[in-house]
């Protein structure tokens, strides 16, 4: 990608708290028509890169370029161009539905009449047009986090920022806010995600970094970051009775990396290959025991950020 | 900027706490207050003396006596200072005083010079005391004339002379030092404004922390706006002023017209100072709310404290109010919401309107600091952190 082409360009980003080091020496660049998934335990640094995009922190070192040009505190210009969702929801708790998008537009679009029409699509948007009289109190979490995310994408920015919109949110209003993600890109906007839930940035995002204590852990498709680590599939079977020797015979088969038993269940972890079910299960038919329920699942963003750090994504940072 | 006074209009206007500290607490305390001082006025009228009066001989010879007292009592009195009782007798005086019927008896004695016995029960008191000052002056003024006679007796000979004494002679006139007559009650309502205006304060606070990116969640979202904040700010500022203004408005309009306090004659200038008053309590309301080291309980317990001094709590806080004005004057007038207050007291009661423009000004200067040091706190949390 070239420089000039992309919407976002970090470099060599250092932010500082004292001592801290929350960001360190990070770079990035995010394409047009990306969902750029920023992913991270909490404190991985994930909120102070949003909050240095924005110029709401100053930084200690590094350089940030919006659409091609340097942002600052004042380049009003290109704040016009991003839409913000925060992770905490930030509403008027006086004024309704359709006062709060008004007002929050109003910080981007002047002319009222373009404001009423976008206000009007945003509120269609997040499905929130029979409820659009009522005052935020009025509201479910879920719908609350609908209207902080219209709040912020009603003045039809190109470049989306969600800092973890779907934090305490319930299954099914989740899955409305990232299928509402997924339409806004498709519409042209280009999206900055963070999240500690691997499920929603493997679902959402074309391209992931993976953050820990303010630095890049790794960064790419979600494809390429499994392809990082060695393990390509995972393995249980679960026996009617344990066997040592069972766990040692399939440990010693080609592409298995390791094999071990918890409780009554064979965890194996296997390199990528084509036959490794197959392979376990004639070893374990071998032995005449017999099995119960096979299960086998491609690795996860959390078995990368587990192989890397040697730490869950969930574990504090 | 329009959409920002929108915003915090509405904000403000659907806020209960905006409701109950500016409009809500003064039309209440107001009607409290109305109830209070419903017999207050009473106490301002005219001290009436019940006057035993022995009419034996001697006071008929006195000269002009009678007609000193008939001034004084009669019902053509402009104030009725003393009313007669006729006694025959200094023991039926006694016996009156004692019984309470009477406050003071009068004797004349053989030379004609008029005696006044106060009942012990209205020793120190007021109306006895007026009775004294009446017959001194009718025995200044009989003297004079009795000299005049004596030695230009040709001044009395065409009666001019003798009107003007006793035109002088005895006499009660009305003086009013003030433009309006004096309602002892209108301090506690202007202390009241004050107050409501200090109680402003809070609220303009919380607009304000909403337009600071480290003031609340909102405040934060408004900061990455696509203008530059001050407008945000200034929006916030003036929606902030239009409603603390009409809030002001309403319970002043309450007063005037429900309670009957008087404002002097100029309703324009008493909207020039709610307008000042309201503008400096946004401007204390921007200070507070530009930081987050001010509690909304703080504020209000600081314009409970800044009350006091402006003699809301009663005659006691009116007499420490005064103290301070008569002994520090530059620390009562460092009182915002003393110069509110006075700032309605100067327009009922002051003929120039100096001391009003005076107040107006010195809020003005203070409206100017506050901004000023709200400013230097804005800019400060400009691009801190979240």
């Amino acid at each position: 990608m070239h420089e000039a082409d992309a919407i976002v360009r970090i470099d060599n980003l250092v932010k500082r708290y004292g001592s801290m080091t929350a960001v360190d020496h990070l770079s990035l660049e995010i394409a047009p028509g990306e969902v750029f998934g920023l992913l991270g335990p909490n404190g991985s640094g994930k909120t102070t890169i949003i909050n240095c995009i924005l110029q709401l922190l100053r930084y200690d070192h590094g350089e940030i370029d919006l659409f091609g040009q340097p942002m600052s505190p004042t380049s009003y210009e290109l704040k016009r161009r991003v839409g913000v969702v925060p992770q905490e929801v930030a509403v008027f708790d006086e004024l309704t539905v359709r006062e709060n998008i008004d007002s929050f537009c109003a910080l981007y679009v002047s002319d009222r009449r373009s404001r009423r029409t976008l206000v009007d699509e945003a509120i269609e948007f997040v499905g929130l047009r029979k409820i659009e009289r009522f005052f935020p109190k009025r509201l479910s979490g879920g719908l609350l986090r609908r209207l902080n995310i219209a709040c912020g994408i009603a003045h039809k920015p190109e470049l989306i920022i969600l800092d973890e919109p779907t934090v305490a949110v319930d299954p099914q209003s989740r899955n409305a806010i990232l299928d509402g993600i997924l339409r806004l890109n498709h519409e042209g906007a280009t999206v900055i995600y963070t999240s500690h839930y691997m499920e929603e940035v493997e679902r959402l995002c074309s391209r992931i970094m993976i953050m820990d204590r303010g630095r890049e852990v790794a960064c790419g498709t979600s494809d390429e970051l499994k392809g990082l680590i060695g393990t390509g599939e995972r393995i249980s079977v679960e026996l009617p009775q344990t066997d040592a020797a069972l766990v040692e015979r399939v440990a010693a088969l080609p592409h298995v990396r390791a094999a071990e038993l918890e409780g009554s269940v064979l965890h194996v972890d296997c390199t990528a290959g084509a036959h490794n079910l197959a392979d376990i299960l004639t070893v374990v038919g071998e032995t005449g025991l017999g099995y119960g329920r096979v299960l086998s699942e491609p690795p996860t963003l959390n078995d990368v950020f587990l192989e890397i750090t040697g730490r869950e994504l969930r574990d504090e940072a | 900027m329009l959409s920002s006074i929108r915003t915090c209009v509405l904000s403000l206007v659907r806020d209960r706490a905006l409701l109950v500290w500016t409009l809500l607490f003064p039309i209440i305390m107001s009607s409290i207050f109305m109830a209070m001082f419903s017999t207050l006025d009473e106490s301002y009228a005219p001290v009436t003396c019940n006057l035993g009066v022995i009419e034996d001989a001697n006071y008929d010879a006195a000269q002009g006596l009678d007609a000193t007292l008939d001034a004084i009592s009669g019902s053509s009195a402009q104030e009725r200072l003393a009313r007669t009782v006729p006694l025959d007798s200094e023991e039926d005086a006694i016996a009156a005083a004692n019984a309470g019927d009477i406050d003071a008896y009068l004797t004349v004695d053989a030379a004609g010079t008029p005696q006044l016995h106060v009942a012990a029960r209205m020793n120190g008191r007021l109306s006895p005391e007026i009775m004294r000052a009446v017959l001194d002056s009718y025995l200044h003024t009989r003297e004079a004339v009795v000299t005049v006679a004596a030695e230009r007796p040709t001044l009395l000979e065409d009666g001019s002379a003798l009107a003007a004494f006793r035109s002088d002679a005895v006499q009660t006139v009305r003086l009013q030092a003030t433009k309006s007559a004096p309602d002892p009650s209108a301090r506690y309502y202007f202390s009241l404004l004050a107050m409501t205006a200090g109680m402003g304060s809070m609220l303009v606070g919380y607009a304000i922390r909403n337009a600071q990116p480290k003031g609340s969640a909102v405040g934060a979202r408004r900061s990455l706006a696509g203008v530059p904040r001050w407008r945000v700010l200034l929006g916030t500022i003036l929606g902030a002023w239009a409603c603390q203004f009409v809030c002001m408005l309403v319970a002043l309009t309450f007063m005037w017209v429900v309670v009957g306090v008087g404002f002097g004659g100029s309703p324009a200038l008493v909207v020039v100072a709610t307008l000042v008053s309201s503008l400096m309590s946004c401007a204390a309301g921007s200070f507070f709310g530009g930081g987050t080291s001010v509690e909304p309980g703080m504020v209000s317990g600081a314009t409970c404290l800044l009350s006091l001094f402006t003699g809301l709590y009663g005659t006691a806080s009116q007499r420490l109010a005064d103290g301070i004005e008569a002994t520090l004057p530059a620390l009562a007038h460092a009182n915002p919401l003393w110069q509110m207050s006075n700032c309605f007291y100067a327009l009922l009661y002051y003929d120039t309107l100096e001391p009003f423009v005076t107040s107006c000004l010195t809020l003005l200067a203070m409206a100017a600091i506050f901004f000023s040091l709200a400013a230097l706190r804005m800019r400060r949390l400009s691009h801190d952190q979240l």
